[in-house]
């Protein structure tokens, strides 16, 4: 323990430096797993990228690649994939993770600028998301999923810090925001409590129905960041609709609304998908999942949302809710909220063995799922249901977890101000 | 005098070529008697396996080894509506060189066997000591989940094998060259010549049976699954709603 914390207590700058030398390994070892081995190590939409990306240098539509899902701009990004090097895009997600990592630790100084240990926390947060093997996986992979997720956490990062001063600063949080809402829907919920954190609600009991509706009224800071997300969001989606026509809008935001895809994945949804084959008319089930869910959104956005010091752990709470409550669910959806994580990691006032039991039955559940869904696909054994149940445990797993996080959090704990930190390092 | 001459001559040479048509058709008869046999596994378990095909040409006779030596067999291997390979990964295959295959329509990955058609798909390798051996990586679909659940059956049925050769000795063997256009891959029609061969079979058809859901846990999951979120959901809830109280008697 003395050891590791020695390590994790070295400058920022050598984290950072680690960070990227793990990544850069990684893009190196993955070459050559390719060329070795049959099953690839980069993942199948990094191809799909830059066959899109070839496509648009040939001065067609990214969409002329079958299951090309995503916005152009993940096409456009990657052009140098296919005139420079194959490996650039692989790179360009490892530097935005490295800069995800610098935004999040800049936040959390700002979240505990009263606290003199600010700056130690926050470095210990962005760890979290530094040395986390999922985000290094999803980006050495080449997945893109770590896009989005750095607009979110800038967007986060201009709208609750004076890194940007005045109404600026709004304007640049809404951009920020309406381009992760263009490249991938799901922030578009955490633009309410975003929205709320700006507003300031003095409303009792006592308080009269005219005042009480006086103070719901958007204020500048809010009329600022509405407009500037909205104007963003629709110049963008319009540019590339005018550019691409509605195969853009099917492939990137219809299809993922309506997506039909039935076979096995973690969601709790997922046998019951497959046995209707999304062929009802009305779907019951689904449709009260989406009540459900929508309420739980709701609430956590006006019991989290209205304070700027608890709005990131509503945001974290929404993602954890929009990913158990998707009807298709893969790991490399764990970013969304993994990257709002370090966010809030140091609010948990929780006992480090808590945390772990947390983190293991998190972590069994999903091991169980892996198990069956290993027998189905590469055993061909009949075991639906099984996968079924251990979906329903890691669904449970995913709100038992949320409601524990709940329950223990204390914005500006901060870790309860290093005492993780051995009075021997402490010494030193 | 010189054109009773020249006409004396071509008929000479019209009676030397049938001569030479009719001694080639007689040898034709005897000497395209392909003796090849194919053995087609199909290997691994699960979802994503591959089919390999061993293809050996007859040894007996060293005189007959120069009708396939140095040319290229092409394999034509239709699969059925829940089986498909992923073109895209066949592209990578062909671009790292490790395997030259390609899917004679467009493939949609994600359908279920039900709303997809069988498709064809072509693979090409050059006889190398009279033997060639190919694989496919191929990926069975989902079924439409049925009453009693069990599995599902997909029959891989033996393949089509054509021969090409970069001279002009197959056209000895007389009959017509096979329509095979789709494995000229954009060379001219008259370099682009396959001959479709006979070969004995050595293996049984390939039987792939995959698992299929079972619609009689249709109400036994959608009710669990509506319990299972709503009573997650209320526990969420509820957790929200007690953090809000507790916090709110913190701050008073």
């Amino acid at each position: 323990m003395e050891r590791f914390m020695s390590v994790v207590n070295l400058p920022f700058s050598y984290h950072l430096i680690a960070g990227i030398a793990i990544r850069l390994a990684l893009i190196v070892y993955g070459d050559f797993h390719d060329r070795n081995y049959d099953v690839a190590y980069t993942d199948v939409d990094y191809k799909v990228f830059t066959d899109a990306a070839r496509h648009v240098v040939g001065g067609g539509s990214p969409y002329m690649r079958h299951t090309y899902r995503y916005s152009p701009i993940i096409a456009y990004l990657l052009i140098p994939n296919v005139v420079l090097s194959v490996h650039y895009g692989k790179i360009l997600f490892s530097l935005f993770d490295i800069l995800i990592t610098v935004a999040l630790k800049t936040l959390v100084e700002y979240q505990l600028k009263s606290k003199n240990t600010a700056s130690k926390v926050a470095k210990y947060c962005s760890l979290f998301w530094l040395y986390n093997p999922l985000s290094i996986g999803i980006s050495t992979r080449g997945n893109a999923d770590s896009v989005p997720c750095f607009f979110i956490v800038l967007s986060i990062l201009s709208l609750q810090t004076n890194i940007i001063k005045g109404l600026l600063k709004y304007v640049f949080s809404g951009i920020l925001l309406g381009i992760s809402i263009h490249l991938r829907l799901y922030p578009l919920v955490f633009s309410f409590p975003m929205y709320l954190s700006l507003g300031e609600y003095k409303i009792s009991r006592s308080t009269h129905l005219k005042t009480g509706i006086i103070a719901l009224m958007p204020n500048k800071k809010q009329i600022t960041l509405t407009l500037s997300c909205v104007t963003t969001l629709f110049l963008l989606t319009y540019i590339m609709y005018l550019k691409y026509g509605y195969e853009f809008l099917f492939e990137t935001y219809i299809y993922h609304l309506f997506r039909k895809d039935t076979r096995h994945n973690f969601s709790v949804l997922f046998y019951y998908s497959y046995l209707t084959m999304d062929q009802l008319i009305f779907d019951v089930v689904k449709t009260v999942s989406q009540i459900f869910e929508f309420i739980i959104l709701f609430v956590l956005s006006l019991s989290f949302g209205c304070e700027p010091e608890t709005m990131p752990f509503a945001l974290f709470c929404q993602a954890v809710v929009l990913v158990a409550f998707n009807s298709v669910m893969t790991s490399q959806y764990f970013i969304w909220f993994l990257s709002l994580l370090p966010l809030v990691v140091h609010s948990f006032r929780i006992k480090p063995a808590h945390a772990l039991i947390l983190t293991m039955i998190w972590f069994t559940a999903q091991g169980a799922w892996l198990f069956y869904a290993y027998l189905l696909e590469f055993k061909c054994r009949e075991v639906f249901l099984l996968i079924w149940l251990k979906g329903v445990v890691f669904f449970c797993a995913n709100i038992f977890v949320l409601g524990h996080l709940i329950k223990s959090y204390t914005p500006s704990y901060g870790f309860g101000q290093i005492d993780l930190v051995p009075c021997r390092v402490k010494n030193k | 005098m010189i054109g009773t001459y020249a006409f004396c001559l071509k008929k000479y040479e019209l009676i030397f070529g049938l001569i030479i048509i009719s001694s080639i058709s007689v040898l034709a008869t005897n000497v395209c008697n392909f003796n090849v046999r194919v053995k087609q596994t199909l290997i691994n378990e699960g979802f994503h396996r591959n089919i390999t095909y061993g293809i050996v040409f007859n040894t007996e006779n060293d005189d007959e080894r120069w009708l396939y030596e140095d040319c290229i067999v092409g394999l034509e291997q239709e699969l059925p509506s829940g089986v498909f390979t992923n073109p895209d990964e066949l592209s990578d295959l062909r671009r790292n060189k490790k395997l030259n295959a390609f899917p004679q329509n467009r493939v949609n990955v994600e359908l279920p066997a039900e709303q997809s058609s069988p498709n064809k798909v072509y693979i090409t390798g050059k006889v190398i000591d009279e033997k060639v051996n190919l694989w496919l990586p191929v990926h069975a679909r989902y079924y439409q989940a049925v009453s009693g659940g069990g599995t599902a059956r997909n029959e891989i049925e033996p393949p089509t094998l054509f021969l090409h050769c970069p001279d002009e000795r197959l056209e000895l063997c007389g009959a017509n060259n096979a329509q095979a256009a789709f494995l000229c891959n954009g060379s001219p029609r008259e370099k682009c010549k396959w001959k479709e061969i006979p070969y004995t079979m050595m293996t049984d058809t390939l039987i792939w049976d995959v698992p299929v859901g079972n619609t009689d846990h249709y109400y036994l999951v959608a009710m669990g699954t509506t319990t299972v979120i709503v009573v997650g959901s209320l526990y969420l809830l509820k957790t929200i709603h007690e953090y809000q109280i507790s916090h709110r008697k913190k701050k008073l």
